[in-house]
């Protein structure tokens, strides 16, 4: 919300400058998001009286005005715009003259005709207001007159922003309160609000009738709407005065029509929404309802808004004509034409309103104050004041009114109970209790002692207090937080329980190994998805923001990729990443991480020879990570089905046939699509399946005995995997046997053909005794027998 | 060998010097002292002497095998050095040249600052906790006194899937989770992505949080402020950075403030960063709301306490000078590097 400072004079009596304003409201709780000038800075425009217009002798679209500028000559003006008239007043730009835009005037020759100045439009000013051709002054503006000064044009606007439980402070009076309550003089109320003509009012159930006029409130809607004023007048202004223009344009406000353009003035001056219909336009009277499944109201924005029943409606005889509190209806608007008005100031409950207007997509200043909470005393008191405004401002009549306050459906006055003790406690510091009495006055609670503290009630325009904690927060808001001493919390020490999750231990060893850690959207598109899981059941948007992140990803390899394809369009020819993330499904939202590499397999050195990575370099990292649990077995087991990898270098990993992970090079289907000319290898890990492994180590007593080594050299049938051969041995072999490494693998043409060659280094070692030749052979024959027995395999002579 | 010609040397002496290398002194070595060196064999003939000639030409013999011992020692000494010197010329290196280096990885600066959070916070006592992504409606809103058509509702964007299942807008709901299953007093913090629908130049639809809640018996606003004094104070690096607390609007906590510390970038006296006034806002924080209390079961008049939730990308482009939020999800490895 905009307000200018000079507005806020109307209702404060105040000797601070602006930068102290801002700074008590932001430190009150209405943060000050911008200041700005009213108007940018120019000068040497004043107000002039155009004397006469005449054409120009040689330019059809120019014309030539003798205007008084109050210095008793008249000057030559040559002027192109068309709304130029006869008894105009308007602002002139004297030689000299300095306008925004670094625009300077000086008297120059138009086609032929001496011009001493310019008549200015508002834009030209800077004043924009949405208005096409010259700024046309009131007829009663002071000819020679500063245009500065009469406009009060050195004022400054001060952006708010405020918070949706402060619906009270959505006007200049509601500004001009708080700052009362922070320290200012004098709040009272202007003099347009305070005087107006009375009419009979009413509060009655019934609905009331006066000549023709009616309004009807539908027994079903009296608690959505207590409150109700409608005012037939007849006439309406058809010209606002300069001072009236320069407030809509100071809140931020295009004039629309000069009667609309009144009542918003009026709502951001009091905070009160007010509607206007064009009386000749209603048929049959008023009735305030729940709209019925099917109305729709044609809308003041153009759009035909499809009413539910738990909307309220202003409606006729023929239906709706407005959506209550939120917008009018285009049938029953204001036009250049209305010669009649209905003005309408009601309240309408918060609950009433809430919600309705974004379910339309609608954004309203009226809906966004009812939301909030209207005063709901104020409805009578500003249409009041309107109606006396328009009597100064146009021949107008007061034909009917009708004006109605269900009491009994008003919310209520909270009584709230403040407990000084309990403020200390919560805030950590003493109050006077003088100062929270004058404080909770100040805002306008009525107060009254307790033994503990206070009674308050909070005033009609207040819908944020309803309890103590609210009253608490007044207290030390308008009191300062600059006030709050710094404490440190005190508690029971406890030990944390140990962080269960090995994330840290693992991005650790990632990074000790040049992965660098990313983080991708977890929304990925429904193609990304499809090219690694065309099964996955993970959850898709109502509303995404693109087709880009549409679906909640499944698996970290998508967002790996693109980060992979990124960077490798970037020059980098060496890549590791990996991310620590959510993947979803239908029913899980699950921890992982994944990884990949690609490029060479060291940084180009000088020391070694250039080659890129394989899975081997993969598979080793991951071997890294899973050593984090030396007591679990990890199988790595041939996977050739998974849709996003190579079918013959990938590998799923399981825990006891349970899959914790997968590894392989990505499809070279897919790398081509990724625009890859080297292969990609891609990882997962399931963290929380790791978190649930069996963690800690086991010490066992080092053997006094040395260690021996001894080479075995298999030759092995091309269909049986290494794996194989290795579980045998590992299976056959004793205690002693410390490590089976395989240290070498061959094949070539020294070997029968389908076969392959392992040399395996094993490493023995007991606890007890030196190992004889003896021992040795045992262990050898007994690991050759086993592995016998899983293929045609022998020693390699 | 005669022994009247042992009293001259000289050509031991001679050869000596003249050895080139070490195998070539060993065989002067066994030319003169070896079991059939000539001094050797001098030795065995003393016993065909008189007595007295013998002790005579012993004590000559002993002093020219001493003579020719130090000279074959000094001639070893020497040739050993040079050997040594020779081989270490030959091994001479260029140290200049890069060593053999697995280059160091990096963790993402988002997760750094995560890190950095959760460690400052656990030392206090604070139990690291986790709520899911995909949150229903209850714990994302009801529970923290977030109703439905509430006007505060409008301040989150939120991504829905279905009526009552949402990407959470902020980590609060795991406060909600945490208080499900556990009783005050307590201290937890929850780090973690949250999402709205929002995208420009300075928000993005995913982002990070982090959440902290503390409920004791005397558990006081101003607790709350020294708390996060202290805790931006270290994270800045700064023991002066002013803090100061705005009041503020949570709809799960009262009172509550915004939390601004004086410009990092530009010391308080404006910038652009700050938009000239030379206060960042840095978090959002307040007593927990005796709704929010009361949901979770927790008598609000016997135990307090206070929350706060912080945008973790806005501190981590404050605390290593980042100037494009983009850059954190963009992922470019140039980024990355700077922060191994």
């Amino acid at each position: 919300m905009r307000i200018s400072i000079q507005w806020l004079r109307d209702w404060l009596d105040f000797s601070w400058n602006t930068e102290e304003i801002a700074r008590r409201l932001t430190m009150g709780g209405i943060e000050v998001e911008a200041i700005e000038p009213a108007a940018l800075p120019f000068h040497a425009v004043v107000v002039a009286a155009v004397q006469s217009v005449a054409a120009h002798p040689e330019a059809d679209k120019l014309r030539v005005a003798q205007v008084d500028a109050g210095d008793g000559t008249l000057r030559t003006i040559v002027c192109g715009a068309a709304n130029l008239a006869e008894g105009q007043r308007v602002p002139l730009a004297l030689p000299g003259a300095e306008l925004p835009g670094n625009k300077k005037i000086a008297i120059s020759e138009l086609r032929g005709v001496r011009s001493e100045g310019m008549l200015c439009a508002a834009g030209e000013l800077g004043l924009e207001d949405g208005s096409s051709g010259l700024m046309i002054l009131d007829a009663e503006a002071p000819v020679g007159a500063d245009l500065r000064t009469y406009l009060h044009l050195d004022d400054e606007i001060l952006t708010l922003g405020i918070t949706p439980n402060r619906g009270d402070a959505l006007s200049i009076k509601g500004v001009a309160r708080d700052l009362y309550a922070l320290g200012a003089q004098q709040l009272h109320a202007p003099r347009s609000v305070t005087q107006g003509p009375e009419w009979s009012q009413q509060d009655s159930t019934q609905h009331s009738v006066q000549g023709d006029y009616s309004v009807a409130i539908d027994a079903e809607a009296r608690t959505a709407c207590p409150s109700y004023t409608a005012l037939w007048i007849d006439g309406v202004p058809n010209r606002l005065p300069d001072f009236l223009r320069e407030r809509l344009r100071r809140a931020g406000q295009r004039s629309i029509h000069p009667m609309v353009d009144l009542l918003n003035i009026w709502m951001f001056d009091t905070g009160q929404p007010l509607h206007a219909f064009d009386a000749n336009t209603i048929q049959g009277g008023l009735c305030v309802r729940w709209a019925k499944t099917g109305e729709v109201l044609d809308a003041l924005d153009g759009r035909d808004l499809n009413l539910e029943p738990d909307m309220l409606v202003i409606a006729d005889a023929q239906g709706p004509v407005a959506l209550a509190g939120i917008i009018g209806g285009r049938r029953s608007s204001v036009t250049p034409q209305t010669r009649s008005i209905i003005l309408e100031a009601a309240f309408f409950q918060p609950k009433a309103i809430q919600g309705r207007a974004r379910r339309l997509g609608l954004q309203t200043d009226a809906a966004m104050r009812y939301e909030r909470g209207v005063d709901f005393n104020l409805a009578p008191q500003v249409a009041r004041g309107v109606l006396a405004q328009m009597m100064e401002l146009a021949t107008v009549q007061l034909r009917a009114s009708h004006s109605f306050t269900l009491k009994g459906q008003l919310p209520a006055s909270a009584e709230i109970s403040l407990r000084q003790k309990r403020l200390e406690r919560v805030m950590g510091m003493p109050y006077e209790a003088a100062v929270i009495e004058q404080l909770l006055t100040r805002l306008g609670l009525q107060i009254r002692l307790t033994q503990d503290g206070w009674q308050a009630t909070a005033p009609s325009h207040r819908f944020d207090l309803r309890i103590e904690a609210d009253l608490i927060e007044e207290v030390g808001r308008i009191y300062g937080y600059d006030h709050l001493p710094a404490h440190r919390p005190r508690g029971i020490l406890q030990a944390v329980p140990d962080n269960q999750s090995p994330s840290q231990m693992l991005r650790h060893i990632l990074q000790a190994r040049d992965y660098h850690e990313v983080i991708t959207y977890s929304f990925i598109s429904q193609e990304s998805q499809d090219d690694f899981q065309p099964n996955a059941d993970a959850p898709a948007l109502l509303n995404p923001l693109s087709a880009d992140l549409a679906v909640m990803r499944a698996s970290l390899w998508p967002g790996l990729l693109q980060t992979l394809q990124f960077n490798a369009k970037r020059q980098q020819d060496r890549i590791r990443l990996f991310e620590m993330g959510r993947v979803f499904s239908a029913d899980r939202q699950s921890m992982v991480l994944a990884g990949c590499i690609w490029g060479t397999g060291d940084r180009e050195n000088w020391a070694q020879t250039a080659r890129n990575v394989d899975f081997f370099d993969l598979k080793g990292d991951v071997a890294a990570i899973l050593a984090l649990w030396p007591q679990t077995h990890f199988e790595f087991q041939t996977l050739s089905t998974e849709h996003a990898l190579h079918p013959g270098q990938a590998a799923e990993i399981l825990v006891e046939g349970r899959r914790i992970g997968m590894l392989g090079a990505l499809h070279p289907t897919l790398a081509a699509r990724y625009d890859l000319d080297k292969s990609a290898f891609f990882f997962y890990l399931d963290i929380e399946m790791l978190e649930h492994l069996q963690k800690g180590r086991h010490f066992t007593a080092l053997s006094p005995y040395p260690a021996l080594r001894r080479d075995m050299a298999l030759v092995i049938p091309d269909n049986i995997e290494a794996g194989a051969v290795l579980a045998a041995m590992q299976q056959a072999a004793s205690a002693v046997v410390q490590e089976i490494r395989i240290f070498d693998r061959y094949q070539g043409e020294s070997l029968p053909a389908g076969t392959y060659s392992l040399a395996f280094a094993l490493i023995l070692q007991d606890r007890e005794r030196t190992l004889t030749e003896a021992d040795v052979q045992m262990e050898l024959e007994r690991m050759l027998t086993a592995v016998k027995q899983i293929g045609s395999i022998e020693l390699r002579a | 060998m005669s022994l009247s010609s042992i009293a001259s040397l000289a050509e031991a002496a001679r050869d000596i010097a003249a050895a080139a290398d070490l195998p070539a002194l060993e065989q002067i070595r066994l030319h003169w002292l070896g079991k059939k060196g000539l001094l050797t064999q001098a030795m065995q003939q003393l016993g065909q002497l008189s007595p007295e000639a013998r002790r005579e030409a012993g004590q000559l013999l002993n002093v020219r095998k001493e003579e020719v011992q130090n000279l074959l020692q000094s001639r070893r000494t020497l040739l050993e050095t040079a050997r040594i010197q020779a081989r270490l010329e030959a091994e001479r290196i260029d140290v200049t040249l890069p060593g053999r280096r697995v280059a160091l990885g990096s963790s993402h600066p988002i997760r750094q600052t995560l890190e950095w959070i959760e460690q400052y916070f656990s030392g206090l006592g604070f139990e690291i906790s986790d709520g899911p992504e995909i949150e229903d409606d209850y714990h994302n809103f009801e529970a923290l006194n977030i109703p439905e058509d509430h006007p505060a509702r409008a301040m989150h964007d939120t991504f829905y899937f279905d009526q009552n299942r949402v990407l959470r807008t902020h980590t609060s709901p795991v406060q909600i989770r945490f208080l499900e299953n556990h009783q005050p007093p307590l201290r937890m913090i929850a780090t973690g992505r949250v999402y709205r629908r929002d995208s420009d130049i300075t928000h993005t639809p995913m982002f990070h949080q982090v959440e902290g809640l503390l409920l004791d018996e005397e558990a006081s606003f101003a607790d709350l402020r020294g708390l996060l004094e202290d805790f931006l104070q270290n994270f800045f690096a700064k023991p002066d950075l002013p803090v100061r607390f705005r009041p503020s609007y949570f709809p799960f906590t009262e009172p509550s403030a915004e939390v601004d510390v004086g410009c990092v970038i530009c010391g308080g006296s404006g910038c652009r960063v700050c938009k000239q006034t030379g206060w960042l806002e840095v978090l959002g924080c307040g007593m927990v709301h005796p709704a929010v209390l009361s949901g979770a079961g927790v008598d609000g008049e016997l135990f307090g306490g206070f929350a706060f939730g912080m945008g973790i990308e806005r501190l981590t482009m404050l605390r290593y000078g980042v100037n494009d939020l983009r850059l954190f999800f963009e992922n470019d490895l140039r980024f990355l590097k700077q922060f191994s």
